[in-house]
């Protein structure tokens, strides 16, 4: 594995250097999903230091948690993480069931489970179409979201809303799933496996991609283990962790969760991860159409209004690592404190780690491959 | 669930000090005094990813401090990322609060003011009370002048939203660095030993701790005024305090509107 030290060594060899500046990227800039800033200190073409400046999409949603319903937190999580929706749906109704003792019937668990992995799928094609885009290619962004809207549409039939679905409920499920809609999952997931390996031979493939990529933005596992990294960026560099496997929560441990992992920790290894994830995802979903059929009927049960007092910290495997969230209850229908944890604050304060000593160019690509969330960022 | 290992894994770190509920995998750290070397102790015991570090406002105690209830979250990589939940109170040991000094309290027989004693704990706190203008002899021989009343003491008012600082976790686990720059400016904790302690997701003239209990959200419009107001001044200060370049061939030839600086 190459040393970032000895990459630095490398490119410090080059006689091009010039005078020191400092860019501000951001707060509004083309190759940022939301705003943030990214304060970028460069010696010539080489980064030196990439501070992140947070908050300008800071809404205070811990704070005005304490403020609502159970059931009207779960509208503020799903806010907080909007590709990927139903896993703040999940958490609240995952840190309710725990403080109240309520136990989910297995056909909840199942039809949760499958959610969140088609959830996952969503998320990570908006993902791959945003990195091509960070890498200066505009095909990927309209077959990512062509293919996306499939999952959405089948998201969107169950819930009634496309991105903050607020379907997974304490105490189950807010409906049973509509007659057939199992066959049309199996419909968009068998055009969308085509489409993958398309998207495979597209991009993952291609050299110039390759070569903007390779031994780019290396995250050593040591740094990444104490920094707070997780899921995909943490399984880049080579650590085995997936929550799924390791606390497994719903119906995980029924299933045979497969976790690829990276060799080099670089932004190549990022991006096969999620890749090869995509299609673990969807083998996942079918793998619960086979055991939704013996789960029963029963879908719900009645959760209580208020809550009794307790403490709960649940997590998710999200699709950008380990999303938690800390509850505390006093008891009565409001939360004392609501915590979330995102992944994408801990990936963000990388940065600074992962950018020096590479060029100006590889900053989008390296940020593209952490795959940030501001939501979860600044709450 | 806490595993069999992961338990005796963390009594063997924590000692007396951490109460394990094994069945949900949280802690209680017993007596703050053991906290740091508690935490060391988990780490070198391979509890080596910090996963959270948040706070949670109390309200105040019967001494009218601010009290607050920290928890941290651990997993063990070594151990199939297994995790741990410690929480502690923060302020941990009970303090009092100093006796209210009233002027009839007799004098000593020396002249000066005399501060009224404080009690150690507060002393630990930053809180101070001292006198001013305790009464004076007229005539320098203990004779008391024609004023009979004392003048009122001024004692130096607690405030009530200062916080002891509580020592950093950033230098045990380099990622509860910026967890503690968000607990600090939503809770009003101070670090000590945080050298990065600036506000992370609010604006740095943002007045109060948003997540403590009897936070009332200030007036929209006058916090905005106010703000733009003093970034206006503050923009006017740095554009006149910032150095005029010289002209440079470049600009001077663009100035006169020829093509110059390599741009197409």
């Amino acid at each position: 594995m190459t040393k970032l030290s000895d990459r630095r060594a490398e490119l410090r060899r080059d006689p091009l250097l010039t005078e020191k500046i400092i860019y501000a990227v951001g707060p509004q800039h083309p190759s940022l999903p939301a705003p943030y800033m990214l304060e970028v200190q460069a010696d010539g073409e080489l980064i030196e230091h990439v501070r992140p400046d947070i908050g300008y999409m800071h809404r205070g949603v811990e704070q005005l948690c304490t403020k609502r319903t159970w059931a009207q937190c779960s509208g503020l999580l799903s806010r907080t993480e909007w590709l990927a929706g139903s896993n703040g749906d999940y958490l609240l109704s995952a840190a309710v069931e725990e403080i109240a003792g309520i136990e989910v019937p297995q056909r909840a668990q199942w039809l949760r489970t499958m959610v969140l992995e088609l959830s996952r799928i969503a998320s990570h094609l908006f993902w791959w179409g945003q990195l091509g885009l960070e890498a200066g290619a505009i095909t990927p962004i309209f077959w990512a979201v062509r293919e996306r809207e499939g999952v959405i549409g089948l998201l969107e039939e169950l819930s009634g809303h496309r991105w903050h679905h607020q379907w997974i409920v304490p105490g189950g499920v807010r409906t049973d799933v509509p007659q057939g809609f199992i066959d049309r999952v199996g419909q968009v997931l068998l055009n969308m496996e085509d489409r993958v390996h398309e998207f495979e031979e597209f991009l993952s493939d291609n050299a110039i991609w390759v070569n903007r990529s390779e031994l780019i933005g290396v995250l050593e596992p040591e740094y990444a283990l104490t920094n707070g990294a997780s899921g995909p960026v943490l399984r880049g560099s080579g650590i085995v962790h997936d929550l799924r496997r390791d606390a497994p929560y719903l119906k995980y441990d029924e299933l045979d969760v497969r976790i690829p992992v990276g060799e080099f920790g670089d932004v190549l290894d990022r991006y096969r991860i999620r890749m090869m994830e995509i299609q673990e995802s969807t083998r996942l979903v079918r793998e619960c159409f086979n055991h939704l059929a013996d789960s029963g009927e029963a879908y719900r049960v009645e959760a209580p209004v208020d809550v009794p007092k307790g403490e709960a910290y649940v997590a998710v495997e999200g699709p950008r690592g380990e999303l938690g969230l800390s509850a505390v209850s006093e008891g009565g229908p409001n939360p004392a404190r609501l915590h979330l944890r995102g992944p994408s604050l801990y990936h963000l304060f990388l940065l600074d780690e992962l950018c020096r000593g590479y060029l100006l160019a590889d900053l989008f690509v390296i940020l593209g491959s952490l795959d940030i969330m501001v939501g979860e960022v600044d709450r | 669930m806490l595993s069999p290992e992961l338990t005796q894994l963390a009594r063997e770190a924590g000692g007396d000090a951490i109460l394990l509920d094994a069945r949900r995998g949280r802690a209680l750290v017993a007596e703050y005094s053991e906290l740091i070397t508690v935490l060391k102790n988990l780490r070198n015991a391979g509890f080596t990813r910090v996963i959270d570090f948040s706070g949670m406002h109390l309200g105040k105690n019967k001494h009218g401090l601010e009290e607050f209830q920290l928890y941290l979250t651990l997993r063990a990589p070594d151990h199939g990322h297994g995790g741990l939940t410690l929480k502690w109170k923060y302020p941990a040991p009970p303090v009092k609060t100093p006796e209210p000094a009233t002027g009839t309290t007799p004098q000593p027989e020396d002249d000066g003011p005399v501060a009224p004693e404080v009690d150690p704990a507060l002393a630990a706190l930053g809180v101070s009370a001292h006198a001013i203008g305790a009464p004076q002899s007229g005539d320098g021989n203990g004779t008391p002048d024609t004023i009979t009343e004392p003048e009122p003491e001024e004692v130096e008012q607690i405030d009530p939203a200062m916080v002891a600082p509580h020592p950093t976790l950033s230098r045990i686990w380099p990622a509860a660095g910026f967890c503690e720059r968000e607990i600090w400016e939503m809770l009003g904790i101070p670090f000590s030993g945080n050298d990065n302690l600036k506000p992370l997701l609010l604006d740095e003239q943002f007045p109060g701790y948003p997540l403590r209990r009897d936070f009332e959200s200030p007036q929209r419009g006058d916090f905005a005024a106010g703000l733009l107001q003093e970034r206006s001044e503050a923009a006017v200060m740095r554009s006149l305090d910032y150095p005029v370049p010289e002209k440079t061939q470049a600009t001077e030839r663009n100035n006169n509107g020829e093509a110059g600086g390599g741009s197409a």
